[in-house]
């Protein structure tokens, strides 16, 4: 099949067309957004608790903020840690799964070893180490996705070496080597091809895994308290005790948009793997 | 046609499985044969006897457990080093597997192949010369340049692309070929032409085939030696009519009696 | 007598290919029958559509499978008719499959639960046909069958991986005859095996049909030094057509169809004519099924080949008393 072609299945998968569908809406929302209502989201010069108007959309908080502006923000950069945690991820563990799966012997063993260590981490714990260490204050989102994937990595390095394995066994790898390729080369032009398309779908849900890693160590207070995140709205609201008060417009809004992308995602790799992976179809 | 191109000296692979408890397979056992220049010697026997193993070892992809194999005065897995000396046996040592589908990469067009053969041989593949090769290379094996290049391996059937590994040796010129199993996966109509490209091979280049099947039809049709393996030995050796008419291990003799033939039938009682 | 009788029938297989629907026209307008008590080879290479006819020679048909076209009849040994092409799924079932015709699938070794000993997997058979049968029932009817095609009877005691893969596959045609069925239809059932029990499974086959346990078979294959060793008839498929049947000995000794012939002397056996013949094949390969020539399947590739081959398909003609050609050169006039 062509790449027009892919394309055409794909964009023709509904799945994959509600996910992408929703992705898009939210992605317009945190780039037009502070661009047609210009707010700053942490002004406090706005009446604190007020519900939705037709001067506040969304109303604000406690502290005068502008739920609406907040949105705006919290999307957009919720989007990039779940962006920079699927990167990091990615890449930590394409590079450990290679190298263990193609080279094997010693440096496999050693490999798989630190894997099986680091999977053993308790995720959150660690995440409280690091940040308490640095010091939130100096934490930055490039941060909150680095501690988030340290933890994320080894299970997909684990599924990418025991593809490698297999494929490693394959007639066509074998002819590449006996042509004279070195292992980097095969690695790059024989194997990886092989693993684009779980790595896009693992990419997918490690987006995902950004989003909800960092509402959840928002909600910690171990994020950076100057930028805005879906999960730092929720954190404000929890701090305010908005559930309690029954102020809705402070958390119902974002838990929904956050939720909402959490959904799609899923659908958006569901919808890869049922393309890539025909037997999945019809299921 | 009297000095051997290569031979092996008590070559062993032995597999071991298991974490607490291991089981050892010996899968080669203490193997000596060897191979004269420009013959096409079959290596025959049923699924896992062994071939396979044994093809991979002196293809030098798999290390053996014990033993040596010698390709023109070198034990190949103590004296070759460095990717410069392993080129150098891979442009004499090459390979053809049975699944003509997964000796391509889908990823890539066919002409890739053919382009590996030249960077081994030391040929720019985009060069004139390069490309001059490759067509004279199909054209040999009898397929058309311009049906064949530029398509993916999904397009062509597997007779053709078995065709395309024989252009690829063709290019090499290796002085031996192993051949897994070329044509089994190939259907009735398509194998004589494959089979005859290797015995023009033999004829035109003096390459020496290894001829690995479980078909002793092939094997009988093919060879100007056969050689039989069951459970990683070698167990007889001799020429086609003296092991398929005349054979002396009770194992051969039993598969013999067993293999269907075209011009007989069986006669069964109740 | 007839048991059952194929007329022009034709199955299509409905292919997505990138955003359009095609369909592969895999068995295309095949007129054919079984005879009571024959062993009738349909032979092949990869693709001819072989394995698609013995599913819908018994209307076993799925998606994306569907039958286009054409009747099937079974006559059945109480000497009634049986339109199966017009029957639902439900019915065949209820029916006509294990009772009256069964069918062994070229996997269907490896499709043998893992989990159930031989005899719960054979009393799963047996009361999905008559719910009131016993486990003991089943066991003693299986035992005695296995005695009867010269197998161990241990083998119902049990599991499938327990058991090599001759003996594994001679257990499934001992358990899908169990109903003795009028036609039994195997689909490559040595392909996976080696030459030694290959032998063993043709035997098993051959004694079922020798017993009279069932009535009619079709072996289907590609290999036919296998298939010759016990078929009475042989039809040759090629890319969805029957192009010649005829009696055993008459297709290897003495071809007909352009096709056969070129089938037949490139075959490579352990045969002293064989090597004296030399290396032969049919150059070329099969038609693409979604498209076909609109003349004969056969004619890019036919060293014989007439004008009127490429524009008008060859009828399946008799050409003497008990041969069918589908071939020019034998129309007269």
């Amino acid at each position: 099949m062509s790449i027009t072609e892919l394309l055409y299945v794909l964009f023709n998968n509904k799945r994959f067309m509600i996910g992408f569908g929703i992705i898009l809406f939210q992605l317009l929302l945190s780039f037009m957004g502070p661009l047609l209502y210009p707010v700053d989201p942490f002004s406090t010069d706005n009446p604190p608790w007020t519900p939705p108007n037709e001067v506040y959309p969304l109303g604000t908080d406690r502290s005068g903020r502008d739920m609406l502006a907040m949105i705006f923000h919290g999307i957009r950069n919720s989007l990039y840690v779940g962006v920079l945690t699927g990167l990091f991820t990615i890449a930590m563990g394409l590079v450990v799964g290679l190298i263990s799966g193609i080279k094997g012997g010693i440096l496999d063993e050693i490999l798989m070893a630190m894997t099986n260590i680091v999977m053993l981490i308790p995720s959150v714990l660690l995440a409280i180490l690091i940040i308490t260490y640095i010091g939130y204050e100096n934490a930055r989102l490039e941060l909150v996705a680095f501690v988030l994937s340290i933890t994320a990595w080894p299970g997909f390095a684990r599924a990418v070496r025991s593809q490698v394995l297999s494929l490693r066994e394959r007639e066509f790898v074998y002819l590449s080597k006996i042509a004279g390729y070195n292992s980097l080369k095969i690695a790059f032009q024989d194997i990886l091809p092989h693993l684009a398309t779980f790595t896009l779908v693992s990419f997918v849900n490690y987006i995902n895994l950004g989003i909800n890693g960092e509402v959840g160590l928002s909600i910690l207070g171990l994020t950076p308290m100057n930028i805005m995140t879906l999960g730092k709205i929720l954190y404000f609201a929890a701090i305010t005790q908005a559930f309690i008060l029954g102020k809705w417009w402070t958390f119902i809004p974002a838990g929904l948009l956050q939720v909402l992308l959490s959904v799609s995602l899923l659908l958006i790799a569901t919808g890869i793997d049922e393309v890539f992976n025909p037997r999945l179809r019809g299921m | 046609m009297s000095y051997d191109l290569l031979k092996t000296k008590n070559l062993t692979k032995v597999f071991e499985s298991g974490f607490l408890r291991k089981t050892y397979i010996k899968a080669v056992d203490n193997v000596n044969i060897f191979l004269k220049e420009g013959e096409v010697v079959s290596l025959a026997g049923q699924s896992g006897s062994g071939k396979t193993t044994l093809a991979k070892m002196i293809l030098r992809v798999l290390e053996p457990t014990s033993g040596e194999i010698i390709f023109k005065d070198k034990n190949i897995w103590r004296d070759l080093k460095g990717l410069k000396d392993l080129k150098w046996y891979w442009r004499n040592v090459h390979i053809i597997f049975q699944n003509p589908f997964s000796n391509f990469n889908p990823f890539y067009k066919v002409d890739r192949t053919l382009q590996q053969a030249l960077e081994l041989i030391g040929i720019d593949p985009d060069s004139h010369e390069g490309k001059q090769l490759i067509r004279e290379a199909l054209e040999v094996v009898g397929l058309r340049p311009d049906e064949t290049l530029g398509k993916y391996p999904h397009q062509l059937s597997g007779g053709q692309l078995q065709r395309i590994m024989i252009a690829r040796a063709w290019i090499i010129k290796p002085k031996l070929l192993l051949a897994d199993e070329p044509v089994s996966m190939l259907d009735v109509s398509t194998r004589g032409k494959i089979l005859e490209l290797f015995l023009k091979l033999r004829d035109e280049q003096k390459t020496t085939v290894l001829f690995i099947t479980h078909d002793f039809g092939l094997a009988y049709a093919v060879s100007d030696r056969v050689m039989i393996m069951y459970r990683g030995k070698i167990i007889e050796e001799g020429t086609p009519d003296e092991i398929f008419f005349n054979p002396k291990h009770k194992y051969t003799k039993e598969l013999i009696e067993s293999v269907p033939m075209l011009y007989r039938k069986w006669k069964f009682e109740l | 007598m007839k048991r059952l009788e194929l007329r022009n029938v034709r199955a299509y297989y409905r292919l997505l290919i990138g955003n359009r629907e095609a369909d592969v026209r895999a068995v295309d307008g095949v007129n054919l029958e079984i005879r009571k008590g024959e062993i009738l080879g349909l032979v092949g290479e990869s693709g001819c559509g072989k394995s698609t006819l013995a599913k819908v020679m018994l209307m076993n048909i799925n998606p994306p499978l569907f039958f286009k076209g054409g009747t099937i009849i079974l006559y059945t040994r109480s000497g009634n008719s049986l339109e199966i092409s017009k029957l639902n799924r439900e019915k065949l079932k209820k029916d006509v499959w294990g009772k009256h015709v069964a069918i062994i699938p070229q996997e269907a070794m490896s499709a043998l639960m893992p989990t159930l000993k031989i005899k719960r997997i054979a009393y799963d058979v047996l009361r999905s046909h008559n719910p009131d049968i016993s486990l003991d029932e089943t066991v003693s009817l299986l035992t005695k069958r296995l005695k009867e095609l010269g197998l161990p009877d241990y083998v119902v005691d049990r599991y499938p991986f327990e058991l090599s893969g001759g003996m594994a596959q001679r257990t499934v045609i001992a358990i899908s005859t169990l109903l003795n069925p009028e036609i039994l239809v195997v689909d490559e059932p040595t392909s996976a095996l080696d030459v030694s029990t290959q032998k063993l499974v043709i035997k098993t086959l051959w004694s079922l049909a020798a017993k009279g346990i069932i009535d009619s078979m079709v072996f289907i294959t590609h290999d036919i030094s296998v298939v010759r060793q016990i078929a009475d008839r042989i039809a040759v498929m090629y890319a969805g057509k029957i192009v010649e049947v005829a009696p055993t000995e008459d297709i290897i000794f003495d071809p007909q169809h352009p096709y056969t012939r070129g089938l037949i002397d490139s075959i490579i056996s352990l045969e002293p004519e064989v090597r004296k013949r030399g290396l032969r094949y049919i150059p070329g390969q099969p038609p693409n099924l979604i498209n076909p020539p609109q003349g004969c399947r056969f004619v890019d590739r036919c060293p014989f080949a007439k004008d009127i081959c490429r524009k008008k398909e060859p009828p399946l003609i008799k050409i003497n008393n008990d041969r069918l050609v589908a071939c020019w050169l034998h129309v007269k006039g």
